[in-house]
């Protein structure tokens, strides 16, 4: 494979979006590794993780959402949005990247030029995987009511406390977490956001397995754990603030329609390798193939709200909704025409394939858990919609 | 959603929300739907004088020769307002079908459409729950004496009263037609239903009525292509006027909810209620997208892909408006259940306009055999 970048970030400015699409879809075809090409069920881990980051980054294709002065690619969100349903369309591996998504954003606006300098370019080359140090035990989706503590000693802040469902922590080499400096105060306030090795002592992570037979995430402790005062992320304090200010337009790809449509393309397989027909059937296959018409459509519209500006919170919670929602009734249906296979553990080998229909309908129970739960984002879009709840 | 209207749309919006307040929509539509047409022909007349029901008839008729999208804007807010004229039925259903013509007949009944002088519809539909346009048994016999004699029958002909223009689909010499007809000629028999939205379907029998020999205003494959974009352009504009509507129930149910207080706090405080609502606004939101999805579809013809969306848009209008519609009643409690509760108008008007070219469940299994046809298998 020639290392040759296929293309210089001056040069997708010029391309239209269609164009962009055609060039990155090309890259795709004629790069991404076959063995990865597994929609839902795969996610890249590890050294699986960084040799995609680092292919990404060899060919010019690193960091969408990035300004180019920190090597990103600097694209308007309109190609950012083409560039992630590229990925999507193609049958992708999904990869979390939580370094060159979340944190990076964070630190190119909060950080100091020295932490940029710093942890940028390891996250850009894919040389170092982060994890999220947010939710807690027994917090649930009231993230604010963190416990986990950090203490000034000097030239550096001692950490006490667990941070739980943090995914890939057995594989990430750092951590960006929140912790509670001050006590007393509103919950919102005197938490403050950090930046840690996870090889720091005083540092352990239990793996936990989940019902998707994976154990890609895990509970962190952390015992007397020092981190240096310097890998503070912006002011003391400010942690909560700096967290939620990530929470805006990035919510869209949460909303991404590739889930349900991946998931539907099993029901259609599956019913034609059992030959299921009829008219449950049809009205089953109608009302979801509806459903996903209208779910894109929905996507497409609050795309174009969010490339123009005018996209709200509320919208976000109301895609992010209507995704995990339908991700979980067409994880449920697949069940529902397998019949028997149903209660195949593993993959099903219905016919000449192999589908993972148990793996694919537990990952679907994740959906309306996880980035808010349904219940939280229903609260918000309630709040748009009625005003508060009194 | 209108956050990505240009100039012309949310003008066109804001006339149909200036009209609605000007001549309190709702006390009219109570007062006219159980009489007449349904539907008031000053109404019409102001309405045609304001462009829309000439919208998408051309400049030359006295239309305002706008481009399909723009004009469901109207279609939108005369929804979201419960405007009773029967927009779709004349406005965009028989102008699409005028539209196609030349022919002087066409043009003096499209030059009167745009003036309000008269509402014309088409007269199609000869079976119950036909979702396509019909394959007409009605029959256009030639005359020796010249001119022609029409035979046959068509079901729940929309916007009836017994000025109407209609614009008959037949079949001439193994040819489709389309003839223009007056609903009060000798020979055309009418039994009319009262419908829920408070106008008129007639059931029409014609027994050798004559015709002139110009009453032919399309014949072959114009009259086909007429018709087939009549019903995808009608079905849209249903299915946004629904939406309209929908969004008007919400917003009424969440103000009532808002203004009552049980337990020593206002209704929209319990969450069970604001989750109940939240649901009803989701499937509202797809609806608008669905719709939206679809004419831009149809923007780029009339292909078994809008088709697709076409119906898989009037499925999800449908369902979110009827499901809106029940959830209104429910939470206006038991004055939700009353005749004096304006949701019962809204209610009443969604049955029909849901029921009527197809409803949720046929539509869907259009989307999904049109689907099919597109991609016979997934592997």
């Amino acid at each position: 494979m020639q290392l040759t970048p296929a293309t210089g970030t001056a040069d997708l400015d010029v391309l239209s979006v269609p164009e962009f699409r055609a060039r990155f879809r090309n890259w795709l075809e004629e790069h991404y590794p076959p063995e990865w090409r597994k929609p839902i069920v795969l996610r890249l881990r590890g050294e699986q993780e960084k040799r995609w980051l680092r292919l990404l980054d060899d060919h010019g294709w690193r960091l969408p959402a990035w300004p180019r002065e920190h090597g990103g690619l600097g694209l308007p969100l309109a190609k950012q949005l083409v560039y992630h349903e590229e990925l999507a369309r193609f049958g992708a591996a999904r990869f979390l990247d939580s370094g060159g998504t979340m944190l990076g954003p964070i630190l190119i606006r909060f950080g100091t030029a020295a932490q940029q300098a710093k942890y940028l370019p390891s996250i850009l080359r894919g040389e170092t995987l982060w994890c999220q140090g947010y939710s807690e035990p027994n917090a649930g989706s009231d993230l604010a009511s963190l416990k986990t503590t950090a203490v000034r000693d000097g030239d550096h802040y001692v950490v006490n406390g667990s941070k739980i469902w943090t995914t890939m922590a057995m594989d990430a080499s750092h951590m960006f977490l929140l912790a509670r400096t001050q006590q007393g105060l509103r919950k919102q306030q005197g938490i403050s956001f950090f930046l840690m090795k996870m090889n720091t002592p005083g540092v352990t992570v239990r793996p936990i397995e989940n019902l998707a037979g994976e154990s890609e995430f895990g509970q962190v402790f952390f015992d007397d754990a020092r981190i240096p005062a310097e890998d503070l992320v912006g002011v003391e304090g400010d942690g909560w603030g700096i967290a939620k200010a990530l929470l805006g337009v990035e919510r869209i790809f949460v909303g991404s329609p590739g889930l349900p449509r991946d998931a539907y393309a099993v029901f259609r397989q599956v019913a034609d390798q059992l030959g299921v027909s009829g008219g449950s059937f049809d009205a089953l296959d109608a009302s979801l193939f509806c459903d996903l018409n209208d779910l894109v459509a929905l996507y497409e519209m609050v795309a174009a709200a969010a490339v123009a500006g005018t996209a709200e919170d509320h919208d976000y919670s109301m895609l992010k909704l209507a995704v995990s929602e339908l991700f979980q009734r067409i994880s449920e249906a697949n069940l529902q025409i397998a019949s028997d296979y149903a209660g195949v553990h593993g993959p099903a080998e219905i016919g000449a394939l192999k589908l993972q229909l148990h793996q694919i309908y537990m990952l679907a129970r994740a959906a309306t858990i996880y980035s808010g739960t349904s219940e939280v984002q229903r609260d918000i879009i309630a709040r748009a919609l009625l005003g508060k709840a009194g | 959603m209108w956050r990505h209207e240009d100039e012309l749309q949310s003008m066109l919006r804001d006339s149909v929300d200036r009209y609605a307040i000007a001549n309190d929509t709702l006390v009219r539509f109570r007062g006219k739907r159980g009489s007449g047409g349904g539907f008031d022909t000053q109404s019409w007349r102001d309405m045609a004088a304001l462009g829309w029901t000439g919208a998408l008839l051309p400049e030359e008729a006295g239309g305002a020769g706008l481009d399909f999208l723009p004009v469901l804007s109207l279609a939108e807010a005369i929804g979201r307002n419960l405007i009773p004229e029967p927009f779709v039925a004349s406005a965009i259903i028989a102008a699409t079908v005028l539209g196609a013509s030349d022919v002087p007949a066409a043009r003096e009944l499209a030059r009167a459409l745009a003036a309000g002088e008269v509402v014309v519809t088409l007269a199609d539909q000869e079976d119950i729950a036909a979702i396509e346009p019909a394959a007409p048994r009605t029959t256009l016999q030639p005359l020796d004496s010249g001119g022609f004699a029409l035979t046959g029958s068509k079901i729940f002909v929309p916007a009836w009263t017994s000025g109407t223009r209609l614009l008959v689909s037949a079949t001439l010499e193994g040819d489709p037609v389309v003839i223009a007809v007056d609903a009060g000629a000798p020979g055309v028999a009418a039994e009319t239903h009262r419908m829920t939205d408070g106008t008129i379907c007639a059931h029409l029998g014609f027994d050798k009525t004559a015709l002139d020999s110009d009453a032919v205003i399309l014949r072959g494959d114009d009259a086909t292509d007429a018709i087939r974009l009549a019903f995808a352009r009608g079905t849209i504009a249903l299915a946004a006027q629904l939406e309209g509507a929908a969004r008007r129930l919400l917003s009424m149910t969440g103000d009532y909810l808002n203004q009552r207080a049980q337990f020593e706090k206002p209704l929209a405080s319990f969450q069970s209620v604001r989750h109940g609502l939240v649901s009803q606004h989701l499937q509202i939101e797809l609806a608008g997208a669905s719709w939206r999805s679809a004419a831009a579809s149809l923007q780029q013809g009339l292909t078994a892909e809008s088709a697709m969306r076409i119906s898989a848009a009037k499925a999800r209008c449908d369902d979110a408006a009827q499901a809106m519609s029940k959830a209104a009643i429910h939470y206006h409690g038991a004055f939700g259940f009353t005749e004096e509760a304006d949701v019962g108008l809204y209610a009443n008007a969604i049955l029909r306009w849901a029921s009527w070219l197809g409803n949720a469940d046929a539509h869907r299994r259009r989307a999904l055999n049109l689907s099919r046809e597109q991609q016979p298998t997934c592997n």
